[in-house]
């Protein structure tokens, strides 16, 4: 069902519409399997790219965990330095200016004594430059945890990773350093306790590593992935509570290399709390992967990878992560300009498939609203045929006794019909079956003309050995001359032995005796011989005459039947057409019936119409009566304003010509007033007249009456 | 009376019957030689039409007779019947055969059972006509062939010849 109506679809649509809608598939498809090779393409590269990621965090947090560790225990080493135990200030300062120089990472390398109070530090920055020791007279740092812990022997210890005998402070604004060099500085402390010879605690090396440290590990790795093309990345580095301790990008590099460090962000922008940073998040949280960040609207923004410093050679407790990203721009922006396209190309077909659809909504609006306006039409029509059949409901309630009569002679008429129209149609329905009994008898004739014409061709079988065995006589005819012209030599031999004995004489009779026997035996032969030849002949005569006359006969049964069963399969074949015509013409009675039920039931209505009619003809009467007597009214009216008016006029002109003309002027008057008011009446009549033939519905014979009437009263008047 | 072939009166003589255009005749066996089946005769030029031709008979030459045109004075010429066997006579002029359709048999005869010719109306000169023979096969004409043939002259006539 479903399949049918696509196919008339299909067949209603325009060969132009048939094209377009083709395109559009086949544009709608290629577009389809571009979009998923692309997102093949783009998962592939973009899983390819997430390892790759994860690879970059994990390498950089293994560099800054190795370079830790070895300022770990470069304190340690400092610590055994037999300078701090020399009391020479002077060559301590020389000891740690070497130490700061030459290791680079260093701020501030500083030793107090087991007081906590300042003895030396370095005087030069790791760069050469001046540094004033002076702020640092005289200050005591025996309350400061570090140096309370290192001269307690506590140190940060992680043995189970190799860090032992080193006391850390974690990444903050260093205030020593910050003092020293007149500027904010970040680091970390390294502190160790010095063990004079005798055991004691002579004082505390503490070494403030600068950031430098773990920005030369960050920029490496940064340096590696620009190297591999990716000029956006980016390396952040949060300490435990995910604030940035380091951050490299492009922007952020000076033309030396060295790092230009955001104040404002270091140690107080929170990475982990920045909305959409999951990445930092999960390095916080001690989680290593990657992730791909998406903007709002739901497009790829940045690559990120994450790795925790705990997973490397880093002690427990700082809880340090790194995290690497890049813009997604750089590394899928030829996937994603493929994207893009694909969105513009799949908007296209879109577009052009709505505007086909516009197109065809359309046009079926169109054929809409031409409908609706040919059905207004065809209502106009409607209502127009209706006030017709009203008109003409009218007449016939004019005439409605005649048409009733008639109406009711049609009636009777429809009845009679609808009778004789059963009848029909039983009879028919009779027949029908009659005909298709028939039409099974004559399928059983049918099938035993086909078993005679079977067995005719079985005869014809029969026929065709009795030739065979016809030829086959021919053959022995064939031997049978055979068989004479043997005979016939030994005729021939029997009679030259004659010959012969006769020509011998006497002494030839012996021989005449065999001649005469080999004679009587070719006679023999050859009696036997033509005796064979003529039953063979007769009964080959017999069988040629009867195989003729069977021939000649099965053909002509042959032909009959086939002949028969031919006329029985046409009369066959005719046979459910003459059903269903029986069948139709039986349909088209029932047809015909209910049109007459349907004449019948219109009858009865006109007959209920026309006694409305005749109802409404004596209300129209009523009506009419009524009207007359308000015409009536009116004039009576009409008459009395007439004498108002005359008595008005007249009292006024006595009034006027009492003073000019007398009393004689005043009596032509009265006259004149009585004639024209006569007049005015007249004329008020000649106006009603119109006005009461229209309100009585053409009924002249009444108007006239009317007329009649008002012409007596204006006379009597 | 005057035929060579006369025989004792009371001997019985022997006939060989044969059948040319259905017609029975009887010829004495002594004058026969030998008979053969039917073998179609060389045609020979300037011969006369009942001189079919000549065969090869164990060697020797045989001039072959067409009763059927020999007797065309006495027949219709007409050849409605097919020679199956040839009757081979020694004449004074040659081995000479004779075409018949049917060789009947060999009879013997009493001379009681013979009309002789002398009652008959006959062309044949030289004793050439025996006469008459009842057999049980009918009545058969008796001639004595090889007395025939010994007269028979087999070249075609001048004018014959031109005519052909």
């Amino acid at each position: 069902m479903l399949r049918g109506e696509n196919q008339m679809f299909w067949r209603a649509l325009s060969l132009r519409s048939k094209l377009m809608l083709l395109t559009l598939a086949g544009l709608f498809t290629a577009v389809f399997i571009s979009f998923w090779q692309l997102r093949q393409s783009y998962r592939a590269r973009q899983s390819a790219l997430k390892s790759d990621f994860r690879i970059h965090a994990a390498s950089a947090a293994g560099g800054i965990a190795a370079n830790f560790a070895e300022r770990y225990t470069d304190v340690q080493a400092f610590a055994l330095n037999s300078v701090f135990q020399s009391g020479n200030r002077e060559q301590m300062t020389n000891v740690l200016n070497s130490l700061v120089a030459g290791y680079q990472v260093y701020d501030t390398i500083m030793f107090v004594d087991a007081t906590g109070a300042f003895v030396a530090s370095n005087n030069r920055s790791f760069d050469g430059r001046a540094l004033d020791t002076k702020v640092m007279d005289g200050r005591s740092f025996a309350d400061t945890p570090w140096f309370q812990r290192a001269f307690r022997g506590e140190s940060s210890d992680d043995k189970l990773r190799g860090f032992s005998g080193s006391t850390v402070e974690d990444l903050q604004v260093d205030p020593i350093s910050t003092a020293l060099h007149g500027a904010t500085l970040q680091g970390m402390s390294f502190s160790k306790a010095v063990i004079a010879s005798d055991g004691r605690v002579a004082g505390v090396v503490t070494a403030r590593a600068s950031l430098r440290f773990v920005e030369s590990e960050m920029r490496s790795s940064f340096e590696r992935l620009r190297q591999s093309g990716l000029q956006t990345a980016q390396l952040l580095l949060m300490n435990k509570d995910g604030l940035l301790s380091a951050e490299i990008t492009s922007d952020l590099l000076g033309e030396k290399g060295e790092v230009k460090r955001n104040q404002d962000r270091i140690l107080r922008w929170n990475v982990a709390t920045q909305q959409g940073q999951f990445a930092a998040q999960e390095a916080v949280a001690g989680r290593s992967g990657s992730v791909v960040e998406f903007d709002r609207v739901g497009r790829v923004e940045r690559l990120w990878g994450y790795a925790p410093l705990r997973e490397q050679r880093f002690p427990e407790g700082f809880n340090w992560s790194i995290v690497v990203s890049v813009s997604a721009d750089e590394v899928l922006g030829d996937l994603l300009l493929q994207r893009n396209i694909s969105y513009g190309s799949l908007a296209f077909v879109l577009f052009a498939f709505g505007l086909l659809g516009y197109g065809t909504a359309r046009s079926i609006s169109r054929e809409l609203l031409e409908c609706s306006v040919r059905m207004k039409e065809d209502s106009i029509r409607l209502v127009e045929a209706g006030d017709e059949l009203n008109e003409a409901l009218r007449k016939v309630a004019d005439h409605d006794p005649e048409e009733a009569g008639r109406v009711a002679v049609v009636e009777e008429q429809g009845k009679g019909m609808l009778d004789e129209i059963e009848k029909r149609t039983a009879a028919l329905a009779e027949c029908s079956v009659v005909l298709q009994r028939m039409h099974g008898d004559l399928g059983v004739s049918l099938e035993r003309s086909g078993v005679v014409i079977e067995s005719v061709r079985s005869v014809n079988a029969e026929i065709l050995i009795m030739d065979e065995i016809s030829s086959r006589l021919d053959e022995l005819q064939g031997k049978l001359a055979a068989i004479n012209e043997i005979v016939f030599k030994a005729q021939l031999v029997s009679f030259n032995a004659s010959i012969e004995a006769n020509r011998a004489g006497q002494f030839g009779k012996g021989f005449a005796s065999i001649a005469a026997e080999i004679q009587l035996l070719s006679e023999s032969t050859e009696q036997v011989a033509r005796e064979i030849n003529e039953i063979s002949t007769k009964t080959q005569r017999k069988m040629i005459e009867t195989t003729g006359s069977l021939r000649a006969r099965m053909g002509g049964m042959e032909r009959n039947a086939a002949d028969w069963a031919g006329s029985l399969e046409s009369v066959r074949s005719g046979f459910p057409a003459i059903v269903r015509c029986v069948q139709e013409t039986a349909e088209s009675l029932q047809g015909q019936d209910q049109v007459v039920g349907r004449i019948c039931e219109t009858v009865e209505r006109v007959e209920v119409a026309l006694a409305k009619a005749s109802q409404i003809r004596s209300e129209v009467n009523r009506h009419v009566q009524d009207v007359r007597e308000q015409s009536y009214r009116l004039e009576d009216l009409v008459q009395d304003l007439g004498h108002v008016v005359k008595g008005v006029r007249t009292r006024s002109r006595l009034k006027k010509n009492a003073n000019q003309d007398g009393l004689v002027a005043s009596r032509v008057t009265q006259a004149t007033s009585e004639r024209a008011r006569a007049d005015a009446v007249d004329r008020l009549a000649q106006k009603m007249r119109p006005r009461l033939v229209v309100e009585s519905d053409g009924h002249e014979p009444e108007v006239t009456d009317f007329a009649v009437k008002q012409e007596s009263n204006r006379r009597a008047g | 009376m005057n035929s060579p072939v006369m025989m004792d009166q009371a001997q019985r003589q022997l006939f060989l019957l044969f059948r040319v255009q259905g017609e029975l005749y009887g010829t004495p066996l002594t004058g026969v030689r030998e008979i053969v089946s039917y073998v179609k005769p060389r045609e020979v030029p300037n011969t006369k039409k009942f001189y079919l031709g000549i065969i090869s008979l164990r060697g020797d030459v045989v001039g072959v007779m067409d009763m059927r045109f020999w007797f065309q004075d006495m027949k219709p010429a007409t050849a409605s019947t097919v020679a199956r066997a040839l009757i081979v006579f020694e004449s004074s002029s040659g081995v000479m055969a004779v075409a018949a359709d049917a060789i009947e048999s060999i009879c013997q005869l009493d001379n009681k059972d013979i009309e002789y010719a002398k009652s008959i109306p006959s062309s044949f000169s030289a004793g050439g006509m025996i006469g008459l023979g009842r057999f049980k096969q009918g009545l058969a004409t008796l001639l004595d062939v090889r007395a025939l043939l010994n007269h028979v002259d087999v070249a075609a006539e001048r004018k014959e010849r031109w005519a052909c």
